[in-house]
């Protein structure tokens, strides 16, 4: 049964939006007090208010830069990566009426993977295009491929599409990753190697203030664009011409969504390497703790995203000291037992 | 000349002729080589190079013209060596392929890396190379006391000393029966050593920290540091300086928030050639360190105590001395002896 | 007229599903669409709900385009009840028949008492109160099939659009759909299996091989001759005692 205390207890949508806020705050707080090395509470508190309200507590600048540079911007790309993922996988789950589809499905990180090698490992750009830029072309790139190909095998965008589209994605994954693969092996030494495989699994490390600015409008697009569309992805419940007899005009709702996706998708594997996980597993929890409808599904799903990528963030600097891990084996590690129980709990809660 | 003068001089040769006449090679040799048995009838006619590290070894014992090929370069020959590269066919920038090795017919193939000849070797196993009757040598530096099957370089057991790198010239003297040159080399290498660390004891330090940064896999991440037990943690051993990476990976990759929180009285950069990642050039390094918010906080940036070395020297190489060298004239230079 | 087809076709990869059928449907009738397998009638419905686009020929809904409506326009007009609609989800039987109001629901008009009413309502015409909390995956198939009709019936439509609704249902539901059907004030259009349910409708129209052979009263369009050579059986008009009433009995062909 679905936790739907949110009916019962008449908490009202405004109440519901603030709680949701809170939790986010806490959970970016909770970034920003653990890290590598300790930093009392009470520092990083002062830092905010030093920053924010233009108090005068003195602090250690190296103290103090570490906060405000390193952990708030990284916290921050961490929340919107992972609300953005989330929220993209939730979108291709409903849309493409598949429980196992993710972002990654439309050949995105595939793409984005190769556009990386190209640029570090083959030396495409010789140094004057930096890793990210060529990983969002790529992804773009293989986005488009994936698309056309879609729509030559008779599917696309269109009421029967979904199956064209999840094949057409599975090829357009397997082409980048054998381009990835033969560029790897070609070039690179073991060194490039180890630098691709850390992008390749995700790494929020280089995140700073720039990312900032260009995760936070992603994410919140992504998100508005889910809520606005709540009710036509609520009904595509039974298919897509069921969902064009409820007057949902679906070939403009697919096109717009998976395009949301596409953009989201892409722009986030560009700054924070691929992780994986997140699309895939989130939505399924959330849609556990508060059931199926859209409108409640999509800001739960950005929620618990935002909170799961922020906390895999922190694992993955704490969990060994002094070394960094990539954060794709964290989110992987956790996500596959996460994943497991909910089946079951959902299995015995029918 | 009078007689002192002449008395000088006999003794002078004597003792020369003494300290250099070292035994010829005993033909058939047998080594014990990295785990595999290597057998030469004769002195190899021609060798190939895999690494570096080995090319300039065999530079260095005076064997330029035994040598018909070389590859894995990572940064510029020494300048000393330049007429004789300049002669030699340079099979690749980055890793050969194993077919260009045999086709050169060498004697022997002279490896740096275990990566690239070796059980896991990308060019290939030394089996492959045995099969067809080429003999391979693998630099001690990379097998003593260093398991290549853990961690990305591998990890070793033991804090790293320069006597692997005596070894290797020692045996490829022996190999190719130039054993004088090889104990005049091994004397060399031991002598700037000893001084540099004389040298480093008389600034009489205490309290000093570094860290060693190689590179990045972009500017912004975290970056690949000296771990404690390779050449960069013996130098910093040796000349009494602590280092602030406490992992035992060569390389291992550490947050900007943990250097700066151990804020390094000194800061060492590597100086390559390679480009494939943005922060190999020194030059963005010291950008990074000057405009990065957090990291131009720390003592070593804003004191300038920064110090650029070879890449290479970094690296368990016969280059490692003038890394040592390097880095006691920086300690000279910034003043810190007390 | 209410919906108008004519020469309406359509054609999948080459091969004519359905061609030059002309249709009318007059406001408040029944009119049912008999036919056998593969022989159109889901199409037919599909491109008179306007889920799907004709190949050729045209639709007018009221006197309008149906191909120039937006979706949600036409789909406050016009319900359709697919022979199979299936979900994976795990919804409840409220979630499915709330999603009937989709078409009158705006990010400015969102969820009203008004609609709390109308979906109770649907739920009882279609004898599925006390279902609410229900998981679909623990209905029984003419359970889903009446949620189904009660999502339709909260559309609140004009003209009600049902492919094959008697499919899974027991005979009581059958009944008792059918009769819904025929007294409710809207225009329906519903496919059957069932001649002898047929022969309770206003109109009755009878596909063959995508072409619309016959349109009229089902006493004279189900004639024992049209029921021979469409469907391929013998049939024999029996008259029930007690009310007159005309039944089919069938045969197979020797």
């Amino acid at each position: 049964m679905s936790l739907a205390f949110a009916r019962q207890t008449h908490i009202s949508r405004l109440g519901r939006g603030i709680l949701g806020f809170a939790a986010l705050g806490a959970a970016i707080l909770a970034g920003m007090c653990i890290g590598e090395t300790p930093i009392p509470v009470g520092v990083v508190l002062q830092t905010l208010a030093n920053k924010i309200f233009g108090a005068t507590y003195v602090l250690d600048p190296i103290e103090m830069g570490i906060v405000w540079n390193y952990r708030l911007p990284r916290t921050i790309v961490a929340a919107c990566c992972g609300s953005g993922l989330a929220i993209s996988g939730m979108v291709l789950q409903s849309l493409l009426r598949n429980a196992l589809a993710d972002p990654y499905l439309l050949g995105i990180s595939a793409g984005a993977s190769t556009g990386a090698v190209m640029v570090t490992v083959a030396g495409l750009g010789a140094g004057a295009i930096s890793m990210s830029l060529g990983a969002f072309a790529g992804a773009v790139a293989a986005f488009l491929l994936v698309a056309v190909l879609a729509r030559a095998a008779g599917g696309g965008v269109t009421l029967h599409g979904t199956g064209q589209i999840v094949l057409a994605g599975i090829a357009g994954s397997q082409l980048f990753n054998a381009l990835t693969s033969f560029i790897i092996t070609k070039s690179a030494n073991a060194e490039q190697a180890r630098g691709i495989m850390f992008w390749l699994l995700g790494n929020l490390s280089g995140a700073r203030w720039p990312d900032v600015w260009l995760a936070v409008p992603i994410a919140v697009l992504g998100l508005m664009a889910c809520i606005w569309h709540a009710r036509a992805l609520d009904a595509f419940a039974f298919g897509s011409e069921s969902a064009a007899s409820l007057g949902v005009p679906v070939r403009t709702v697919q096109v717009a969504l998976i395009g949301v996706t596409a953009l989201v998708t892409a722009v986030m594997v560009s700054i924070v390497g691929s992780i994986g996980f997140v699309g895939l597993v989130i939505p399924h929890a959330a849609r556990f703790l508060v059931g199926v409808r859209h409108g409640r599904l999509g800001p739960t799903t950005a929620l618990i995203g935002a909170a799961f990528l922020i906390a895999a963030d922190v694992l993955s600097r704490t969990i060994i000291k002094g070394q960094v891990l990539p954060i794709g084996v964290i989110t992987a590690l956790v996500g596959a037992p996460a994943f497991a129980v909910i089946l079951i709990r959902g299995r015995r809660a029918r | 000349m009078t007689v002192s003068r002449l008395a000088i001089a006999a003794v002078s040769l004597a003792f020369l002729t003494a300290s250099a006449s070292a035994e010829p090679t005993k033909y058939p040799l047998t080594l014990d080589n990295c785990g595999e048995k290597i057998t030469f009838e004769k002195a190899p006619a021609s060798a190939v190079t895999v690494g570096q590290a080995a090319t300039e070894v065999l530079y260095t014992l005076g064997l330029g013209d035994k040598v018909a090929g070389t590859s894995v370069w990572f940064t510029d020959v020494l300048p000393e060596f330049k007429a004789i590269n300049d002669k030699i066919e340079r099979l690749a920038d980055n890793d050969p392929s194993f077919e260009s090795v045999v086709a050169k017919r060498p004697g022997l193939v002279a490896a740096q890396f275990e990566w690239h000849v070796g059980p896991s070797g990308i060019v290939a196993t030394r089996t492959q190379f045995h099969d067809v009757g080429i003999p391979t040598y693998v630099l001690p530096t990379d097998c003593v006391a260093k398991d290549n099957t853990v961690g990305s370089d591998g990890t070793r057991s033991e804090l790293f000393s320069t006597a692997p790198i005596h070894q290797g010239v020692r045996e490829l003297a022996t190999i190719f029966d130039v054993q004088d040159r090889g104990e005049e080399v091994i004397a060399d290498l031991t002598k700037r050593e000893a001084s540099a660390i004389e040298r480093a004891k008389a600034l009489n330090l205490h309290d000093v920290s570094a860290v060693f940064w190689f590179s990045s896999a972009e500017m912004d991440i975290d970056p690949y540091v000296a771990g404690r037990k390779g050449a960069p943690a013996y130098m910093m051993d040796k000349l009494g300086i602590k280092n602030i990476v406490e992992s035992d990976e060569e390389w291992p990759v550490v947050g900007w928030e943990t250097i700066a929180k151990a804020n390094p009285t000194i800061i060492v950069i590597a100086k390559m050639d390679r480009r494939r990642f943005p922060a190999d050039d020194y030059a963005k390094k010291l950008e990074f360190l000057k405009t990065d918010p957090v990291a131009s906080q720390m003592d070593a940036v804003k004191n300038n105590r920064i110090v650029v070395m070879d890449a290479h020297a970094m690296d368990a190489t016969i280059r490692t001395v003038s890394g040592i060298e390097v880095l006691a004239d920086a300690l000279d230079s910034f003043g810190l002896a007390k | 007229m209410i919906l108008e087809a004519t020469n309406l076709g359509w054609s999948a990869r080459g091969a004519p599903i359905l061609s030059s059928v002309d249709l009318s449907v007059k406001e408040g009738e029944t009119l049912g669409l008999v036919g056998p397998n593969g022989s159109g009638k889901s199409t037919l419905l599909k491109l008179l709900a306007g889920i799907r686009t004709p190949s050729s020929g045209e639709i007018r809904l009221k006197g309008r385009a149906l191909a120039a409506m937006p979706r949600r326009e036409a789909a406050q007009l016009i319900a359709f009840l697919e022979q199979q609609a299936e979900t994976t989800e795990a919804i409840t039987v409220r979630d499915a028949v709330e999603l009937g109001r989709t078409p009158w629901l705006t990010p400015l008009q969102p969820w009203s008492e008004e609609d709390d009413r109308i979906v109770a309502q649907a739920l009882a015409d279609a004898d599925m109160q006390g279902f609410e909390r229900r998981s679909w995956a623990t209905l029984s198939g003419g359970e889903r099939q009446r949620v189904h009709l009660a999502r339709a019936l909260a559309q609140r439509p004009q003209i009600l659009l049902l492919d094959e609704p008697t499919n899974h249902l027991d005979v009581q539901h059958q009944l008792s759909l059918l009769e819904l059907v025929t007294t409710l004030p809207i225009t329906t259009v519903v496919a059957l299996h069932d001649l002898n349910q047929a022969l309770s409708c206003d109109r009755v129209g009878v596909l063959a091989g995508g072409r619309l052979v016959a349109l009229g009263a089902p006493e004279d369009v189900l004639t024992v001759e049209r029921v021979g050579s469409v469907f391929g059986i013998r049939a024999s008009i029996v008259i029930d005692p007690t009310d007159g009433t005309r039944l089919f009995r069938f045969h197979p062909v020797r």
